[in-house]
């Protein structure tokens, strides 16, 4: 059997998702073929597929990152923009406390991702204007 | 030998020979007979030796000619050469001189090219040693901006981190939504 | 400046925070899955093109690298600087460009790395244009046929395999031959004879002690003002020695669309060969002969493409390019040599064997070629290339029978004589290149039999003596004669006097 690509099966497991079967039996079947194929450890990969291919079809999900907790109507803020970016009909986010970032925030969705956090403007400063 | 004494016999008897002679104290018979015998004489000679003679004087003359010639066209020959050797000896001279000159040439060529590199070497490095200062000037220059830089966002960071509430965090993350694309 | 200017230095500094953007864009971004021997493997990045350049954003900076493989769920990305600070999981960005570098005059006098920047300590390189690595070679009509001399300077290549502007000529020997002194002797002479062409030397896996010496001997020699150095060591990541050629016949590029010459020379595509193999086999391509990937014939058919005569209408420039091969036991009939020696315009051949002989340059006379030949000499060199070439091939013929001495009628012993006059002739001392008149009036002295009382071991004397008094008594007549036009009558005349009498100073 010719080895199936990350993306053929992303791509089918978020039609299947998109088109409404039951999520737990799309779920078992992925399980079944990466343990019969051997390709468990590509797991985290393919599900990082499935979020791009179900992005495209209107379903993104991210992640928020910024230093401090964030508040509801920062959050609000966020999935506004990406619908607005994105043309997305779902957005789903999760958040994430990273005090490293000093401040702003990080949006990371399948595929893109939008950085204006205190600690990469400073990296740029530190490092883009720096004389060779 | 009887003509011989006949001849005595009548030399003997002076006047039965003419008076002319005998006045003269010419004997006449002996007379007659010196005239034949230098005939014969002269016959003799005339037939043997005189040819052989004069052959003997025309070679000597001949070859002393021919010497004579030889030895004129030897001096001319010899004037010939002479004036040849002058000749190629000039012409050596003169290329002689044309070699020297060339080498002269060739050597003062070599001098004032060996000079002009020197000057030239000597402005390189001068040159060198300029260019390597500024070079140094720039990379201390460098490594001051970079340095700062550095220590710009150290500062800064650390401020940041302490002065950073969440409502300044929060009117930075609405800030940076707006304006980005 | 010798000054250390505070004012200035802050308001660098002022204006670098002044212009950085606190604001960013959703942006599409990949992840470095894993790295190592110089590649990237990139998640992500769907919309990446083929030779598009990608940014990973390190801690310490940004390092650049360049799309070679695009695969289904993944890119294979070579990268251009060290691959030390790259780990796995950093952000990957799109610059937004294929490879470019800077291009235009202000890199004249510059020693440069792949990515155009300066690598001779001096002040970074600030163009205006950048041009394209990676470019399409002039069209069909966009070109015309080589017909200006590219003047080496060496007289057995100017008047037996003439090199022309838009010409590719490639030197082909073994290693320690004379193939990069021939390549430097050609761009000496392009300053001592002020052709105004452009010389750029691509330096690709050489020591950088050779590079610092070559540098030096073209200073000294008044020619570094015209020429570019682009130039990677052993120590650098295959993928610059990769991009060098490319990068340098960019910059190259830039000359001839304006107009202008300029000769390039690439030292040595042996070195950029085996750069590429390793740079395919990290990238899991299939090896083919000799472990070479499939497309090496095109690694180089697409390089020296490039190198062109254009037409009229585009500005009747022209990039003449001098690829420099390293053969091994004189094997030309190997993978490299072979392929190269197909897409040129010609070879030298250089011998290892004329080399201890004394023979330098190593020239082989039977196996070097040029594919131009008479269309790029000047009148001048060709009205003497054909008694030189003919007393030589008749010497060849006959060459086994010198050792017979006196065996040999007169006629034979006088054609060998010729041949080891001639080939005595055409040894030159290395940074000496010839001007024109020089070459036609020493080819004259001995094909016209002027030097036939000379012996061999003394022609060189009597050809030095001999140029010096032409150019000290008939400095006009050698004026007109480097010009290049046809020797007059008079030109001849002046020539052949001053040949018989150097010839008596030198006689056996």
């Amino acid at each position: 059997m010719t080895r199936l690509s990350r993306r053929a099966i992303a791509t089918y497991v978020a039609q299947q998702l998109t088109t409404g079967t039951d999520s737990k039996k799309v779920v078992l079947q992925l399980a079944a073929y990466l343990v019969d194929t051997r390709r468990t450890k590509e797991l985290s990969l393919i599900i990082r597929d499935i979020q791009f291919y179900l992005s495209e079809a209107g379903s993104v999900s991210g992640v928020i990152t910024t230093a401090t907790t964030l508040t509801a109507e920062t959050k609000k803020a966020v999935e506004k923009y990406i619908k607005q970016q994105t043309g997305a009909t779902t957005v789903a986010l999760d958040s994430f406390i990273d005090p490293s970032v000093i401040g702003g925030v990080k949006v990371s969705i399948p595929g893109r991702e939008l950085d204006a956090t205190v600690s990469r403007n400073l990296t740029i400063l530190k490092t883009r204007f720096k004389k060779a | 030998m009887s003509f011989i004494s006949y001849f005595a016999e009548t030399a003997a008897t002076p006047e039965a020979s003419g008076s002319l002679f005998s006045a003269l104290g010419i004997d006449l018979q002996l007379l007659i007979f010196q005239i034949v015998a230098f005939l014969i004489l002269v016959f003799l000679l005339g037939k043997f030796v005189y040819p052989w003679l004069m052959k003997q004087v025309d070679e000597r003359q001949t070859a002393i000619e021919a010497a004579a010639k030889a030895a004129i066209e030897a001096q001319a020959m010899a004037s010939e050469s002479q004036e040849q050797i002058s000749e190629l000896l000039t012409e050596a001279r003169t290329q002689a001189a044309e070699i020297v000159d060339t080498a002269k040439l060739e050597a003062s060529q070599m001098v004032s090219a060996s000079e002009e590199r020197a000057r030239s070497t000597a402005e390189k490095i001068t040159a060198d040693a300029q260019a390597n200062i500024e070079k140094s000037i720039e990379t201390a220059k460098r490594e001051l901006h970079n340095e700062t830089l550095e220590l710009i966002t150290l500062a800064t960071e650390k401020v940041i981190h302490t002065k950073l509430d969440k409502k300044a965090d929060a009117a930075l993350i609405a800030s940076a939504l707006k304006d980005a694309k | 400046m010798t000054e250390i200017s505070i004012t200035e230095l802050s308001n660098d500094l002022r204006n670098a925070i002044a212009k950085l953007e606190t604001t960013g864009n959703l942006d599409e971004v990949g992840v470095v899955l894993r790295v190592g021997d110089g590649v990237a493997w990139v998640r992500g990045l769907r919309n990446a093109g083929f030779n598009e350049v990608l940014q990973i954003e390190t801690g310490e900076g940004i390092v650049e690298a360049f799309a070679l493989n695009l695969m289904e769920d993944e890119i294979g990305a070579v990268l251009l600087g060290e691959d030390s600070k790259v780990k796995a999981g950093q952000t990957v960005r799109l610059k937004g460009s294929v490879l470019s570098v800077p291009i235009g005059p202000e890199l004249l006098g510059r020693v440069v790395d792949p990515l155009g920047r300066a690598i001779d300590g001096g002040p970074a390189i600030k163009t205006k244009q950048q041009g394209l690595v990676e470019r399409e070679a002039i069209g069909v009509m966009g070109r015309k046929s080589v017909h200006e001399p590219l003047m080496t300077g060496i007289s057995a290549i100017d008047v037996m395999f003439p090199i022309g502007r838009g010409q590719r000529e490639l030197i082909i020997g073994d290693r320690q031959t004379g193939k990069t002194a021939l390549a430097i002797d050609t761009m000496i002479n392009q300053g001592k004879q002020n052709t105004g062409v452009v010389n750029v030397y691509v330096a690709i896996g050489q020591k950088r002690s050779k590079i610092a010496r070559l540098v030096e001997r073209l200073k000294q020699e008044g020619v570094m003002d015209q020429t570019i150095i682009v130039a990677t060591s052993p120590a650098d990541p295959a993928s610059l020695l990769y991009l060098a050629p490319y990068a340098a016949t960019a910059m190259g590029e830039y000359f001839r669309d304006n107009s202008q010459h300029a000769l390039m020379i690439y030292d040595d595509l042996t070195k950029h060969a085996v750069a590429y193999r390793q740079m395919s086999l990290l990238l899991r391509r299939p090896p083919g002969r000799e472990a070479y990937p499939g497309d090496v014939f095109y690694l180089h058919s697409r390089l020296l493409e490039r190198s062109a005569k254009l037409s009229d209408d585009l500005g009747a420039g022209s990039l003449t390019a001098l690829p420099i091969i390293e053969t091994q036991a004189g094997d030309i009939s190997a993978y490299i040599p072979t392929n190269v020696i197909s897409i040129t315009d010609g070879q030298i051949f250089l011998e290892t064997d004329l080399f201890y002989q004394g023979i330098r340059p190593a020239i082989s006379a039977g196996l070097s070629v040029s594919r131009v030949g008479g269309a790029a000499q000047s009148g001048a060199i060709k009205s003497v290339s054909g008694g030189l070439k003919l007393g030589l091939s008749q010497f060849r013929e006959l060459a086994s029978f010198a050792q017979f001495g006196s065996d040999l009628d007169e006629a034979t012993k006088s054609q060998i004589e010729r041949g080891q006059r001639l080939t005595e002739l055409l040894k030159q001392h290395q940074y000496l290149p010839m001007s024109v008149w020089q070459q036609v009036a020493s080819i004259l002295a001995v094909t016209k039999g002027y030097f036939d009382t000379v012996p061999a071991a003394k022609i060189k004397a009597a050809q030095a003596s001999m140029l010096t008094r032409l150019w000290a008594d008939h400095k006009k007549d050698m004026t007109e004669l480097d010009k290049g036009a046809k020797p007059t009558e008079e030109i001849l005349k002046s020539i052949e006097l001053t040949a018989l009498s150097t010839a008596k100073g030198f006689e056996g």
